[in-house]
């Protein structure tokens, strides 16, 4: 299976190679014969790239040892579950993940476009994808070969590490991928759209789909993540600006931007070179962000196995980078439209500038993140950046777009008249600004909280506005009643209030977000059984402990009884783990979850005649953050609903 | 409106910077200093999140200075002093530290400035088609009529 898994390999880079110069060829040519063969090497490259992932999920699944990969893991003890999912565990299969999932999108573009090879870009889309390949290919065959065997057979392998043993190994790798890879193919529709010089918006129109699914996939990894680090890594945060969290937010962040520029260049044909920025940019930073990841450049929780393929990296990064601004300013004159807006105060400005605040802070990220770097390149002191750094530069920018958010809706496109303005923004300002009196009154009286609540009301207002506005429409329009008009309509524009859904889902991350960190409550405390800790209107009451195995795994589970305001309110249990090959024992949290607030207990000691020493976090508010992140994932979804009636671009 | 520009950059400049300097409380918590420190274990995790012995040290320590009646400053510089600059979760605001605190606002700022000066021109550029195009001889319209035309085209944008 090691040489059929090498073999598959081996072929699939041979075949994206050939690919390669079929395309080339048959374009230098003009022969459409070649490029036939080309297209069709392609799904070749796909079957060759699936069966070396079969092959590896097998060995993995087969405990074979002796492949290096495998061994260093996977062990005789790690359930089955967890065995497929330590494929993507390290650099090697990740890349190999990579390469297959790429191929695979290749593989649905190829054959959604089998009738417009005669058209000039298509050639040139597949050049892009099969080159793109070639470097996952070449990196996987000759630098970082997931199929590289041992001198020896060793008995059992290192195992997974325990932090990876949780169910966001699932979903959290993959989605991630899935985003970054997506990305892959509106930025080979925008570099055959400038080599050929067919520089309209059609290639927006055609990669729409893949642009909202793809940033929907960044979305769902990066909340994955974020629920994920809550429950396993056992300090009562989701988001810890870690150089691998910037690294797949930062792309996000322009993602959003060009998401929304595009659809000003759908609209008004307008802002042509800046899409075609952005889109580069966008796929510079997917790779940088995989580049990260087990670079070990910097310092980061992600570094479960570092194997320096950074230059190689680095070296690809700039060449799609040069040659993206090389491409860009040769089409520059053609890109340049006729810009012109009717007025300073339109939707089409208000986008521009959510722009710049998405941009500055995808900057900001970056720059925060590589700073450590900059600092000991120039000043020779090494320096630490991280959450205090992120959260103070960061968190006045966040108010900003969010108070942006719910203007840019108020601005009707090309002209917004003064009587617009004052309909649409009287109140839902109002509406916050009675909503930030009464959170003063209430007692919120910091800065940040107050603002995010404040502007969080004026953004729902103007979301809710929107849809009551849209059904009344409706309902007068078609006779229909409020309740038949609403869900209808929002089927029928599901790409307008799916763009909404999306806000709304923002501003309610904003709420749990400002919540779990504005009114957190923390407390520690080392406990016999029968004692007690407070915490708020919590009392927990250590009543049991016991210790058992299960699977791979040691686990010692304490036992207490919660009580809120003195009335009993179900157990909880946190426990600490000893995984059989793991250095050290994990926590593993206990959670109460309600829409209120959670109760996050982890137990960090165990004394030997069972004292318990344990952490309890009161998170208000936090369970709003996944419930938020759903809907802007619902939202992207319903944004990309196809029609019935029409077929779709791809 | 260029005055209007550089006012309105300064003014968010001024903003951020007054934003960006966090409140100085009167008196220390052991996880208010934690959050401020990393674990030296080389997890890359702030010192209140690692779980490891090294950590549970530092944090022993943290306590020990705030039983002796040390500020947030005076330990956080001890920590420095013995672990180098490094140890600290942010680089402290001076020197060329300054550099990561200030940069994304003058970003922020020159994206504005930017996006105004591009607004401004699509808009002249916008203004003179129409003035253009209403000398060609298309009947002027007034505000009524205008008011209505914007209308119906925000309804077909709309469906």
């Amino acid at each position: 299976m090691v040489n059929f898994g090498n073999l598959s390999q081996v072929f699939a880079f041979i075949f994206s190679l050939a690919s390669m110069a079929l395309i080339l060829t048959g374009l230098m040519k003009n022969d459409a014969r070649f490029l036939e063969s080309g297209r069709r090497t392609l799904y070749g490259l796909a079957l060759f790239t699936t069966l070396a992932s079969f092959a590896l999920g097998y060995l993995f699944v087969t405990d074979n040892f002796q492949v290096e990969y495998v061994a260093s893991y996977s062990d005789r003890a790690l359930p089955m579950f967890y065995k497929v999912t330590a494929f993507w565990a390290g650099q090697k299969g990740s890349l190999l993940f990579w390469a297959w999932v790429l191929s695979i999108v290749t593989a649905i573009v190829v054959r959604n476009t089998r009738t417009e090879l005669k058209s000039r870009n298509t050639p040139y889309i597949y050049l892009v994808l099969a080159t793109t390949l070639s470097f996952f290919l070449f990196l996987l065959t000759s630098v970082s070969n997931p199929f590289d065997l041992l001198d020896f057979i060793p008995r059992d392998g290192q195992g997974l590490n325990p932090m990876l043993q949780n169910p966001g190994m699932i979903f959290h790798p993959p989605t991630l991928f899935f985003g970054y890879i997506g990305f892959t193919v509106p930025f080979a529709y925008a570099i055959s759209a400038m080599v050929v010089g067919r520089l309209d918006e059609t290639w927006l129109r055609k990669t729409r789909r893949w642009n909202i699914l793809s940033w929907v996939f960044l979305t769902i990894g990066i909340i994955i993540g974020g629920q994920w680090a809550y429950v396993e890594l056992g300090w009562g945060g989701y988001w810890a600006w870690d150089p691998v969290e910037n690294a797949s937010f930062i792309p996000w962040l322009i993602a959003t931007a060009f998401i929304h520029t595009a659809i000003i260049q759908e609209r008004r044909n307008i802002m042509k070179v800046w899409n075609m920025v952005l889109i580069v940019l966008t796929f510079v930073f997917c790779l940088f962000g995989t580049y990260l990841v087990r670079s070990g450049v910097l310092q980061s929780v992600h570094d479960f196995g570092a194997t320096g393929l950074g230059g190689y990296f680095l070296v690809f990064i700039t060449v799609v980078l040069f040659g993206g601004i090389y491409l860009i300013a040769e089409s520059y004159n053609d890109l340049r439209s006729k810009h012109t807006l009717e007025s300073y105060l339109s939707r089409e400005s208000t986008f521009l500038f959510n722009n710049v605040l998405f941009l500055a802070i995808a900057f900001s990220t970056l720059f925060g993140t590589i700073f450590p770097l900059i600092s000991e390149a120039v000043t020779g002191n090494k320096l630490t950046v991280s959450q205090p750094f992120f959260n103070q530069v960061n968190t006045p920018l966040f108010l900003i777009l969010l108070l942006l958010t719910g203007i840019c809706p108020l601005i009707g496109w090309r002209k917004a008249s003064a009587d617009n303005l004052k309909k649409n923004f009287l109140f839902p300002a109002l509406t916050a600004l009675a909503g930030a009196v009464v959170l003063f009154i209430a007692g919120i009286r910091q800065f940040y909280p107050l603002a995010a609540f404040s502007l969080s009301i004026f953004v729902a207002v103007t979301i809710f506005n929107e849809f009551k506005g849209g059904t009344i429409a409706r309902s007068r329009m078609t006779g229909e009643s409020p309740l038949t008009a609403f869900p209808r309509l929002i089927y029928r524009m599901r790409r307008r209030y799916g763009g909404y859904i999306v806000h709304l889902g923002l501003v309610i991350i904003v709420v749990g977000i400002t919540g779990s960190s504005a009114f957190k409550l923390e407390t520690q405390g080392t406990l016999s059984k029968g004692e007690s800790i407070k915490i708020g209107a919590y009392e927990l009451r250590y009543d049991d402990f016991r210790g058992y195995r299960d699977r791979n795994r040691d686990i010692y589970a304490a036992t207490l009884s919660v009580f809120k305001d003195g009335k009993p309110a179900g157990t909880i249990t946190p426990e600490r783990r000893y995984y059989v090959n793991a250095e050290k024992p994990t926590t593993e949290v206990s959670l109460r979850s309600t829409l209120v607030e959670d109760l996050y207990v982890i137990m960090p000691e165990i004394s030997p005649d069972r004292e318990i020493t344990l952490k309890v976090t009161v998170n208000p508010l936090l369970a709003w953050i996944w419930i938020g992140g759903t809907l802007m994932v619902l939202g992207g979804i319903m944004a990309i609903l196809p029609n019935r009636k029409k077929k779709g671009a791809l | 409106m260029m005055r209007l520009v550089r006012y309105g950059g300064l003014l968010v400049f001024s903003l951020a910077l007054l934003l960006s300097t966090p409140s100085r409380g009167f008196s220390v918590s052991s996880s208010e200093i934690e959050n401020n420190l990393m674990c030296d274990c080389g997890c890359g995790q702030l010192l209140g999140t690692c779980e490891c012995e090294r950590a549970e040290a530092m944090r022993a320590m943290i306590r020990g200075m705030i039983d002796e009646g040390k500020t947030k400053e005076e330990i956080l510089n001890s920590f420095v002093s013995q672990y180098g600059e490094s140890i600290l979760s942010a680089p402290p605001k001076k020197g060329f530290n300054l550099v990561a605190y200030v940069l994304p606002f003058v970003g922020l700022v020159v994206g504005v400035v930017v996006a105004v000066v591009f607004v401004r021109k699509w808009a002249f550029s916008g203004r003179k088609e129409a003035s253009d195009e209403g000398a060609a001889g298309r009947a002027d319209l007034d505000d009524e009529l205008q008011r209505k035309i914007d209308d119906e085209l925000k309804k077909i944008e709309e469906e």
